[in-house]
């Protein structure tokens, strides 16, 4: 079996660098794709770099200083994107809500993410009964009203960020076992995979080597589409109130206090807002470059329907 | 079809019930309803009485079978908050508002995003697809609240055309109604122009081409009306998360006083009643529009048997 695997062994080692090449190629061409990936890339680093490049310590106050608008608007390039009603520095504040955002983000899909494809595949793959009931209770959660019953969890026990990753969570996992299972169900059919069972590779083996790295680009583009929807969630209760707790700040905890000065200090609830639809634009961006790129029947449509072919049968 | 219903109803049922079961152990067991109605710093013996008052004393299984009975007979008990007033008739009272603002918002989006949608695909690849394509992903991006507030200045500060807080006037319920439908809007042209992509390359398109009908009513007569059955059904969904989620957002800023303000009011309260009959009566609705959307389902297009 071991003597059969390696022939392949040194295609697949040129094979995996050009693709990637290509990849990066072809993300250079595309205008939004790579708009979005730059940007994504730039919000990110900077929640990274968050406390070395910080002009201000986002919590500290300065009465003297409050409500000064940002530069361009009659401020000072002391405090570029002004000041909140406290006095702080709300470049400081954005700067630490992009951690709380980003983070919130990438742990929500990767926890959301990692379960529910777990389901995923054990409900395409064991079929029947096991299958019928993870499905069950995905279509269930479904049906819920999501965001309420985070509000009431998070009321009930205390709101945080690490409550409100868990709560997300909870809340997120079963698009990617719906994915995740449709296409295990079409490939468990296929012949390679059935070639792989027949040569003594166990249910495990299986998913792992053969069936999940076929998954990487449908679950990459939409683990970067719900990181979008996440970061509108996370955005949302703690507008509410129910996210990070003040006086911390969180993008959209800094809306809700600038709200009552939005006609004398719009830019403490405008930059915040602007700030969010950046980044998820430019997560929906790169997403939908992603599955473009990564679909072929996708690009074809992209090109338009006058030169979109109905498939043909192989036979 | 008769069959597909029931089981559909019964599935229904299921759901509300398990909503109901979590939120009752969630205000029960997790958080302390006695709570709202004492001082920070009272005594235990103090928490101890209004325990006992509100029935709380009792073993968990006992409540919860009490709680469930009641639900059958749709007593959710009576409001913290305002006592002496049923916890589901203050609910009920808030509905129309939110229905309200709902439906006025998904007619506005489907009424921008419809079109929208058509022309993008008409030329895919164009600067007027790309155009509406940009637009449409920069509408899904932005948060409602954040939109609502940015309708506020504009619309209510600056131009001075609409109210900006409550339902008073007849057009209170514009920028809310705006606020939860550009978002939208954004989504369902997204749907609509791949939806009708695809259906400019069917064969029947081609055919249609080739007994020379012309493209208007190649598209009029035919791809669109087979674009419009997703579509339609997204919408239908959008209307369901706008009611479990988006419209408390929304309500607040505005202060449209339906059930998601009621949503933050009850919590505010710490109204764990109020906040049950919200989380049921809410569930309820998300389960009938989505039985009524498998229903229009069927209407609209009657290939689709229901199964």
């Amino acid at each position: 079996m071991s003597d059969a695997a390696l022939p392949i062994v040194p295609t697949l080692d040129v094979g995996e660098p050009r693709q990637l090449s290509a990849f990066g190629r072809a993300l250079l061409r595309s205008g939004t794709g790579l708009f979005g990936a730059i940007v994504l890339g730039l919000i990110v680093l900077s929640a990274i770099l968050a406390p070395l490049i910080s002009p201000y310590d986002p919590t500290k106050q300065d009465l003297s200083a409050r409500l000064t608008p940002p530069l361009f608007f009659g401020g000072s390039t002391e405090h570029i994107l002004g000041t909140d009603q406290l006095g702080r520095d709300l470049l400081s504040r954005l700067l630490q809500g992009a951690r709380v955002s980003i983070a919130v983000g990438l742990f929500v899909v990767l926890i959301a993410g990692i379960f529910g494809i777990a389901m995923g595949l054990l409900a395409g793959y064991r079929g029947k009964f096991t299958d019928s009931v993870i499905m069950r209770v995905a279509d269930m959660q479904l049906a819920f009203p999501g965001i309420l019953l985070a509000l009431v969890i998070l009321y009930a026990l205390g709101p945080s960020m690490r409550l409100v990753i868990i709560v997300l969570s909870i809340n997120g996992w079963m698009i990617y076992a719906r994915v995740t299972r449709s296409f295990v169900l079409s490939l468990r059919k296929s012949e390679y995979i059935e070639a792989a069972e027949i040569s003594g590779a166990g249910p495990f083996r299986t998913m792992w080597r053969h069936i999940l790295p076929n998954l990487t680009s449908p679950l990459l583009t939409l683990g970067v589409l719900e990181f979008a929807r996440i970061i509108l969630a996370e955005a949302a209760l703690s507008f509410l109130g129910y996210g990070v707790q003040p006086p911390d700040a969180s993008w959209g905890l800094i809306i809700a206090q600038g709200q009552d000065y939005l006609t004398s200090a719009w830019w403490i609830v405008v930059i915040p807002g602007i700030v969010i639809s950046i980044t998820v634009l430019s997560a929906n961006l790169l997403s939908s470059w992603l599955r473009i790129y990564t679909d072929p029947k996708q690009r074809d449509r992209q090109r338009g329907w006058k030169n979109w072919q109905p498939e043909k049968d192989p036979a | 079809m008769l069959y597909f219903l029931t089981k559909r109803l019964l599935v229904g049922l299921l759901v509300i019930y398990l909503v109901a079961t979590a939120v009752f152990f969630i205000t029960r067991v997790v958080a302390n309803p006695e709570l709202s109605f004492l001082p920070v710093d009272a005594s235990p013996e103090q928490r101890d009485a209004v325990r006992s008052y509100l029935g709380l004393d009792r073993s968990l299984i006992a409540q919860y079978w009490e709680y469930l009975t009641n639900l059958v007979r749709l007593d959710l008990g009576e409001s913290f908050w305002q006592p002496g007033k049923s916890a589901l008739s203050i609910v009920l009272d808030r509905l129309p508002a939110s229905l309200a603002l709902n439906t006025v918002a998904i007619v506005i989006a489907l009424l921008l995003a419809i079109p929208m949608g058509t022309i993008a695909a008409l030329k895919p690849g164009s600067t007027l697809d790309r155009t509406t394509t940009t637009v449409s992903l920069l509408g899904l991006s932005a948060p409602q609240f954040w939109l609502g507030f940015m309708l506020m200045l504009l619309f209510g500060v600056r131009l001075g055309w609409f109210p900006t807080s409550g339902a008073d006037e007849r057009l209170s319920i514009v920028l809310p109604a705006l606020a939860l439908a550009l978002p939208t809007a954004g989504k369902i042209a997204q749907m609509m122009r791949s939806t009708m992509i695809d259906e400019l390359g069917r064969p029947y398109i081609l055919t249609a081409e080739a007994k020379g009908i012309t493209a208007l009513d190649r598209v009029r007569h035919h791809a669109f009306r087979n674009s419009l059955v997703p579509v339609l059904t997204q919408g239908s969904f959008e209307y369901a998360r706008m009611l479990a989620g988006y419209t408390v957002v929304v309500e607040t800023v505005f202060a449209w006083p339906g059930v998601g303000l009621l949503t933050v009011q009850a919590l505010e309260q710490q109204d764990l009643m109020l906040l049950q009959a919200v989380v049921i009566v809410v569930a309820s609705m998300v389960v009938i529009v989505n039985l009524a959307t498998d229903v229009l389902y069927t209407r609209i297009d009657p290939r689709i048997e229901l199964s």
